[in-house]
């Protein structure tokens, strides 16, 4: 079972992916239109991944958040676009100090 | 209060309750060593998400270089035609392994191995499309990758914070009610045996007064 | 609340990620596709590179005696953050681990994390009750 990559995201973005031979390209215009068709990419099940930018992501962060945790594929992961812009919380960070905290430094100490 | 508490002050209950917070105690326990391997497992992923972070970020960012290099030789309209006509289809295939319970992704890539990496047609070859070309498959092999261990690392915290409300329910809330409980049996027991004594006392003094 | 219904369904799902059937490392070499049922109904796979680890670490003769995913227990009473395993599982992983070779191999926490980080699908936790 193979599952294609699909990339949203602006001119440099897509052509980047494009060239790395990601099929389902898709230009980012506003931001309703990209997430209904990150919906439609969820619901369909020949895609395995999502890539897109963080400068996208961060501003559907719940809806994807909501997205992932009903369905664990596709994957989506966000990377800097061509201006390198990521955004000052990162999301992995948070989640680590949310779940684990101090918990873990002091039990690691021990 | 007796009935606040919902139990009986019997001897029985006061058993019932002292094996069933034994075995809360032991549910606990076991629950925590769950947490602990989870924990384990997290941070395992999360030093292998650091190394992979910064080698697919770095491949990235040169890509984006080349690519732009691309698009100042040959134009930017030119290149995402490009991109559109490739002839490579690169694909994932996606399993999945357990961890604990945890559905955790396993991603391998595919690339097209019968088209060769030059694989559009219309510009002919172009030594900064090839460039930009190979940069960008680099990066992508990586980013799968990190993609992978990202998701991995998201259903891990999931469970983890399943498993510690678990655990604080137990903890603080199961185990605490039941230690007010069986105080509450030890004490109304007390308080029925002093009553005992006191009583059995003053019948021993009225029979006494009865034998005088 | 039922405490006893309650620990017994956590107790139930502690393991529910185990096999319901182990295979031997001759068997997962020969699939194409090597992977166990789980008790949950899922499937998990096992990595190829772990099992070519396997066969070189494991003389031939042992490969149809070695079960896999090879069992983690984590056991209460060997106290907090140490795990045991058992038999020719013992020695295998003692080999990967550059330890001592032995029918019965404690690990502490650190242990632990290398033995998962080499061979995290052919390994799996076992919470002993």
């Amino acid at each position: 079972m193979s599952l294609k990559i699909a990339c949203i995201g602006d001119i440099d973005f897509i052509s980047g992916f494009g060239l790395a031979g990601v099929s389902q390209l898709y230009l980012h215009e506003r931001m309703e239109a990209t997430l209904a068709k990150i919906r439609e990419l969820f619901d369909n099940p020949e895609i395995g991944l999502i890539i897109l930018p963080h400068r996208i992501a961060s501003q559907i962060s719940p809806e994807l958040k909501e997205l992932r945790r009903k369905k664990p594929v596709p994957l989506v992961l966000a990377v800097p676009d061509k201006s390198g812009w990521m955004p000052e919380v990162d999301e992995l960070r948070e989640l680590i100090k949310r779940t684990v905290g101090a918990e873990v430094v002091v039990r690691r100490e021990e | 209060m007796a009935t606040a508490l919902g139990v009986a002050p019997t001897r029985m209950e006061l058993i019932k309750l002292r094996r069933r917070i034994a075995l809360a105690q032991k549910g606990h326990d076991l629950l925590r060593e769950k947490m602990d391997a989870l924990i384990m497992e997290f941070f395992g992923i999360l030093r292998e998400i650091e190394d992979v972070r910064k080698n697919a970020l770095e491949s990235l960012s040169k890509a984006f270089g080349q690519l732009s290099i691309c698009q100042a030789e040959i134009g930017t309209i030119e290149t995402l035609q490009a991109a559109r006509e490739m002839k490579r289809d690169v694909t994932l295939r996606i399993q999945t392994r357990y961890l604990m319970g945890v559905s955790v992704p396993h991603v391998e890539i595919d690339q097209d191995k019968k088209a060769p990496l030059p694989g559009y047609s219309i510009h002919g070859t172009s030594a900064v499309l090839d460039k930009a070309t190979a940069a960008f498959v680099q990066a992508l092999a990586h980013l799968v990758k990190l993609a992978e261990l990202e998701a991995a690392a998201y259903a891990l915290a999931r469970e983890l914070e399943r498993t510690k409300r678990r655990v604080n329910a137990l903890e603080h809330v199961l185990i605490p009610r039941l230690q007010q409980m069986i105080k509450f049996i030890q004490s109304r027991l007390d308080e029925i045996e002093r009553e005992n004594f006191t009583r059995l006392k003053r019948i021993k003094a009225i029979l006494e007064r009865r034998h005088q | 609340m039922d405490i006893e219904a309650f620990i017994r369904q956590e107790q139930a799902k502690l393991n529910a990620h185990l096999p319901r059937e182990r295979i031997t490392l001759a068997e997962a070499l020969n699939a194409s596709e090597p992977y166990v049922e789980l008790k949950n109904g899922g499937r998990h796979y096992f990595d190829k590179k772990e099992l070519d680890l396997l066969a070189t670490a494991l003389p031939k003769d042992w490969h149809s005696s070695l079960r896999l995913p090879m069992l983690i227990r984590i056991d209460r009473k060997l106290g907090s953050g140490t795990a045991k395993l058992v038999g020719l599982e013992a020695r295998v992983a003692a080999k990967v681990l550059n330890k001592n070779e032995s029918d019965e191999l404690i690990l502490y926490r650190p242990e632990i994390m290398s033995l998962r980080r080499k061979l995290p699908t052919t390994t799996e936790y076992l919470f002993v009750p």
